[in-house]
């Protein structure tokens, strides 16, 4: 009996702990106030649901050959392992790196450049890419109003049965908005669950010490755009944000990107170019270009015995989240 | 330029204010198309001396919003979001009614879409990204679209694309046009002269402009010269 109420009592505490708009989000205490505006448009499950229809439905792409869900896998956190650069229709590559679609409620610009101001309006850029999906986004509506099964999906979503291109954005964007990844180990930590081991604390301290003011905790990044000393790629010549903003300052600068579930979300950087996480860290001890617009944090190489890597490591996997990977909610639809 | 929340508070203002004595008029407002001082017609060939290029126009549209006419202060406005197809000849905006307590003194626009709207976020009827009037590589609406041909444009096949946006500083490309005109005519025509923007141009070197900087913030001044009250 005794037992029972503590049980209870923990459970009280757990739920009072997180932060819940309804059965279709939730996060812990400790995370910042989302960036979207829930309050303004609230998600709702028909339009996760009809979102979520679509991410994984290749009718967005001009060839019917592609779909969100080929460069952004649900059982690698949303990015594509073994790819470093994205594809798309025809077989043709990309110039980035497809990254891990996880909290995107917290992103105020998105794209590796930073190139899109709002989630809404950020599958426009994959959907009309000639190297991604070549589509129009006008098409698109013309084919999903074509669907007897989308007709459907509008209608329980929306009160109406036509598609048109702000409902298919909204939806892409709520199904997104939903993939929140708060259930690591380092959650479990935070909240006083359970504790590291030495060395994952090892790890964390050296974490603190040496990534955190980029890479910032909780969400595991500071939603900035950084050069961290990447050569450029002659093949590529992409200065990132420089590119949006025609800003010299901006030159090489690339958004800081989370490390949530990074044990996934190889191979590494805004183009893929490193395969391990060890590679990365050898990245920051030896392999980093001075330029001007270097991040300051990194005008002094960082240095990491053998051991202290293991241990930086260590602690990476511990922003592993294996509920978020193999939650169902997340997966394709049941096609009917 | 107006704060759209202090414009919409101060109409109703006035509105209260002189609802109980003011007569209510009607104002219609048309954008019609024009080369020089001829109206302009779909698919015909237009010469610029200025620069002797030969142009055909395949694709004319913009957004304005905030239209307001004014007596000595403010007197009517639509606030709402107004996509203007040119592309084939004249087209109307929204009647502007009001409760009129004198002459028309002039007209004010915005020739394009504020940057509050500009991340807010996907937008619905004209702001829908389905009109080809939203960036999709850039976040941010394309407050103007001329598009034709011309063998002026050796760089680009022969065709030129002028798309006008931008929303934040230092390259905010929205712009005000303000038509002062003295009237009582309730029939407003305002005059949209192709030439005054395509003489501005070096179609040769410059066949197309797609984002947002300093060539939009040019050709969005540029833009501004094409507008006057057809008297």
């Amino acid at each position: 009996m005794r037992r029972t109420i503590v049980i209870m009592f923990l459970l009280t505490l757990v739920m009072l702990s997180f932060r819940s708009l309804s059965e279709l989000i939730s996060w812990p205490s400790y995370f910042p106030k989302p960036v979207y505006n829930f309050n303004k448009r609230p998600l709702t499950a028909a339009q996760v649901e009809l979102g979520r229809a679509l991410f994984y439905d290749p009718v967005l792409s001009v060839d019917s050959s592609t779909s969100c869900a080929s460069c952004h896998s649900p059982y690698n956190s949303f990015a594509h392992t073994d790819h470093s650069l994205s594809h798309g229709i025809h077989d043709s590559i990309g110039t980035r790196n497809a990254p891990a679609l996880i909290n995107l409620a917290w992103s105020s610009l998105l794209m590796w450049d930073g190139a899109v101001n709002h989630i809404e309006v950020q599958a426009l850029a994959p959907i009309t890419n000639g190297s991604e999906m070549g589509e129009e986004m006008n098409h698109v509506v013309l084919k999903l109003n074509r669907s007897s099964r989308y007709r459907g999906l509008f209608f329980t979503a929306y009160g109406d049965s036509v598609a048109t291109g702000q409902r298919t954005l909204l939806a892409l964007a709520q199904f997104q908005l939903s993939l929140v990844s708060c259930n690591s180990k380092y959650d479990s930590v935070r909240s006083g669950f359970i504790s590291y081991t030495e060395q994952e604390q090892h790890g964390y301290d050296l974490f603190l010490r040496h990534c955190n003011s980029c890479h910032t905790e909780p969400l595991f990044t500071n939603n900035g755009f950084a050069n961290n000393g990447l050569s450029i790629d002659p093949l590529l010549n992409d200065y990132g944000r420089f590119r949006i903003t025609n800003d010299r300052k901006d030159s090489m600068k690339f958004k800081v990107p989370t490390l949530r579930n990074v044990e996934f979300t190889y191979p590494y950087m805004h183009d893929g170019r490193f395969l391990s996480l060890y590679d990365v860290i050898r990245h920051y001890t030896s392999g980093v270009k001075e330029s001007s617009t270097l991040a300051l944090q990194l005008r002094k190489p960082v240095e990491l015995s053998a051991s202290e890597k293991t241990d930086l490591v260590a602690f990476l996997l511990t922003l592993s989240d294996k509920k978020f990977i193999f939650d169902k909610r997340f997966g394709p639809p049941n096609m009917k | 330029m107006l704060n759209r929340f202090r414009l919409v508070g101060l109409l109703t203002l006035v509105y209260a204010l002189s609802a109980s004595f003011a007569d209510l008029r009607t104002v219609d407002v048309q954008f019609v198309p024009y080369w020089g001082d001829k109206p302009l017609k779909a698919d015909s060939v237009y010469f610029s001396e200025k620069n002797g290029d030969s142009i055909r126009f395949t694709q004319f549209r913009f957004y304005i919003s905030d239209f307001i006419l004014h007596e000595n202060i403010i007197a009517g406005a639509v606030t709402d979001y107004q996509l203007i197809d040119l592309s084939t000849g004249p087209s109307a905006a929204n009647t502007i009614q009001y409760h009129s307590m004198g002459r028309i003194t002039e007209f004010t626009f915005n020739l394009g879409i504020d940057s509050a709207t500009n991340v807010n976020g996907v937008g619905s009827g004209v702001l829908d990204p389905t009109n080809g009037m939203y960036w999709a590589w850039h976040s941010g609406f394309i407050n103007l679209k001329l598009e034709g041909t011309s063998p002026s444009c050796t760089k680009n096949r022969g065709k030129f694309q002028y798309h006008l946006g931008g929303y934040s500083a230092p390259y905010n490309t929205l712009r005000q046009v303000k038509l002062p005109y003295e009237t009582d005519d309730e029939h407003i025509r305002i005059k949209v002269d192709l030439k005054k923007f395509i003489d501005g141009v070096n179609m040769k070197e410059q066949a197309v402009v797609m984002s947002p900087g300093a060539d939009a913030m040019k050709l969005s001044d540029n833009a501004v010269s094409m507008f006057s009250i057809l008297k």
